[in-house]
């Protein structure tokens, strides 16, 4: 799979390097996950990929790495996780932090903690296709391109699905925007109300803090032909700038939310909905936000 | 090859006399071979046809030739398979090329219209589609046609869209099937032929491929009678790219996609790969099709299983 799967490996060898309580921990893992791998690859047929191009054996190995940042890296603590039902799902998080490490969390936090351990399907913008290397790790690992088509298919399938309906407008906040929660799009309500999947609201705390960032280059972003170029606090330091700050992630997953109606409703109408989903997120981001002590612990 | 496979059909395919168009080629041929038992051919080509089969009456003409008109005339042709927009191997200008095979399927059109035509074929292709970033994982017939370098291939197929309403009692199908494997020259089986295969780096796309029998048996099929309409056709699940190359156990040559452009020329001269410009992208991003339209709409179901249908790429008479 040609240089894909580098970083992956690169991820491995430091684990292997990093002395006895690394491996151990990465054994401790890997018994845990085979278990709760089996669930997602048991329905995959012997091809080795789902029609998506996602690969168990290959998110075997991203789910190690992924366990390390999730466990000792991000101490992420979750709750409510039992509130994700079986079946097809719409799971609408807060987004932030430049690098979609949220999206990561969350991802493992329904592999590895839930009592039926899932798969969530990130649904990613436009560009990520066009980028070499990124696009063929994401896909193996079952991010898909957000459109409806393929929104609608997933959730046929009975898959959990992953959106951040801020889109880039909450990625690339500045560290003055932190918690304030940008514009929703309206796509994954449409979905909800055609399918009749229910909407998971998660409220993400953590994300923000992990790369302070000052300033956004937009102008050196349209010549390079990335969405953002942002400017972090810990960017000062070098090499390990690059590093997110090891904030401490908490994640919280709501009870579910139905809603029924026209899917071709007006905006504004469908606005309306996206609002209770919104605010819902927001509540439980204020929440949590109450009862934090500290970044870091 | 795997003939053992290949379904044998006792009853015919349609009522009366088939004019199969570009039936020269490699996979006209291979359809000529499969009907020929069963129902009357004629074929219709350009380029001499000396393989044929002893009942096949062989008309080496271009169709917008006078004495291709006659063949309508007095063939008593009910119907007409046209097999991809190019029927000649010559080498001309592209768009001396692309004017020709403009011009002869608008002929084929008219001759369709007046002389009692009842059925029309289309070999279209999934690759009108194009591949590109934006593409969802399964396109459906409603897509829009956007593969801009494909231009004779996609207009051949609007052309017959738009006969759809000019002659709504004639039941016109489009096909539009994925990659096709086996010893017919697809644009990606020749290309999977190479070793080692050209890749862009850091790209991995999803592929479909469908057995050359399962195509010959999908065309038969949307001769039945009823049936009109686009079909897209997909063989057995799909697979990545590098799946697909280490399956055939070939190795890969990765190259950078910003200079896949500039390489090919050199890379194709050199006899490294045989790769047509215009495919470049179908290595980059997905091109796949949803069929559940053809599987329910005439049965289509794909017999080569996914082992088959990649061995197929190295059939090669």
């Amino acid at each position: 799979m040609d240089n894909t799967d580098k970083l992956l490996s690169m991820a491995e060898n430091l684990i292997d390097k990093g002395g006895t309580s690394l491996r151990r921990f990465r054994e401790e893992v890997l018994i845990d996950l085979d278990g709760r791998l089996k669930v997602i690859s048991d329905k995959i047929g012997e091809d080795g990929v789902d029609p998506f191009g996602m690969d168990p054996e290959f998110l075997r190995r991203t789910a190690v790495a992924a366990s390390f940042l999730y466990k000792m890296y991000f101490r992420c603590s979750t709750v409510g996780i039992d509130n994700v039902p079986d079946g097809p799902v719409i799971i609408v998080a807060n987004h932030a932090g430049q690098l979609p490490i949220d999206g990561l969390m969350i991802t493992t936090a329904l592999i590895m903690e839930g009592a039926h351990p899932r798969l969530a399907r990130s649904m990613v913008d436009r560009w990520v296709p066009t980028v070499p290397f990124i696009s063929t790790f994401y896909a193996r690992n079952g991010v898909t391109l957000g459109t409806p088509e393929n929104a609608l298919l997933l959730l046929k399938r009975g898959e959990a699905l992953l959106t951040f309906p801020e889109g880039l407008a909450g990625i690339t906040k500045t560290v003055d925007k932190a918690y304030q929660l940008q514009k929703f799009g309206l796509g994954f309500m449409r979905l909800a109300l055609a399918t009749g999947a229910p909407i998971i609201p998660v409220a993400v705390l953590g994300s923000e803090e992990q790369y302070p960032t000052l300033y956004n280059l937009e102008s050196l972003g349209k010549i390079v032909g990335l969405p953002a170029v942002p400017i972090w606090a810990q960017m000062i330091v070098p090499v390990f700038g690059l590093l997110p700050l090891p904030v401490k992630y908490h994640l919280e997953f709501g009870e579910p939310m139905y809603f029924a109606g026209d899917d071709d409703e007006e905006d504004a109408t469908v606005a309306l909905l996206v609002e209770d989903v919104r605010v819902a997120i927001n509540d439980m981001v204020e929440d949590q936000r109450g009862q934090r002590r500290s970044l870091f612990w | 090859m795997t003939a053992s496979h290949a379904i044998v059909n006792s009853a015919r395919a349609f009522p009366g006399t088939i004019a199969i168009s570009g039936a020269a080629g490699r996979f006209g041929n291979l359809l000529i071979r499969r009907l020929h038992r069963t129902d009357d051919i004629v074929s219709i080509d350009p380029r001499d046809f000396n393989r044929r089969p002893a009942d096949v009456t062989h008309f080496k003409t271009e169709l917008r030739r006078r004495e291709c008109r006659n063949v309508f005339r007095t063939g008593n042709i009910r119907a007409v398979i046209q097999l991809g927009p190019y029927h000649s191997q010559e080498r001309r200008q592209e768009s001396s090329r692309f004017a020709a095979a403009i011009e002869n399927f608008s002929r084929l059109l008219d001759y369709c219209d007046k002389y009692a035509v009842e059925k029309l074929v289309l070999l279209s292709s999934a690759n009108v589609y194009g591949a590109r970033p934006s593409n969802p994982q399964f396109l459906t017939e409603e897509a829009p046609l956007l593969a801009s370098d494909l231009s004779a291939l996609r207009d051949v197929d609007m052309m017959a869209q738009s006969f759809f309403w000019k002659r709504p009692d004639i039941e016109t199908v489009i096909l539009r099937p994925t990659h096709v494997t086996g010893g017919v020259g697809g644009v990606m089986a020749r290309y999977l032929r190479m070793s080692p295969v050209m890749r862009l780096m850091g790209f991995d796309p999803m592929i479909q491929l469908i057995h050359e029998e399962d195509l010959v048996q999908a065309i038969r099929l949307a001769l039945g009678p009823g049936h009109r309409g686009i079909f897209n056709l997909a063989g057995p699940s799909p697979l990545p790219l590098s799946r697909i190359i280490e399956r055939l156990g070939r190795k890969s040559l990765p190259v950078p996609h910003f200079m896949a452009n500039r390489l090919l020329g050199p890379l194709r001269r050199l006899g490294r790969t045989n790769l047509d410009p215009a495919y470049v992208d179908y290595l980059r991003y997905v091109c796949m099709v949803e069929d559940s339209r053809a599987r329910t709409e005439f049965g289509y179901s794909p017999s080569y299983g996914t082992e088959e249908t990649i061995a197929a790429v190295d059939i090669w008479e």
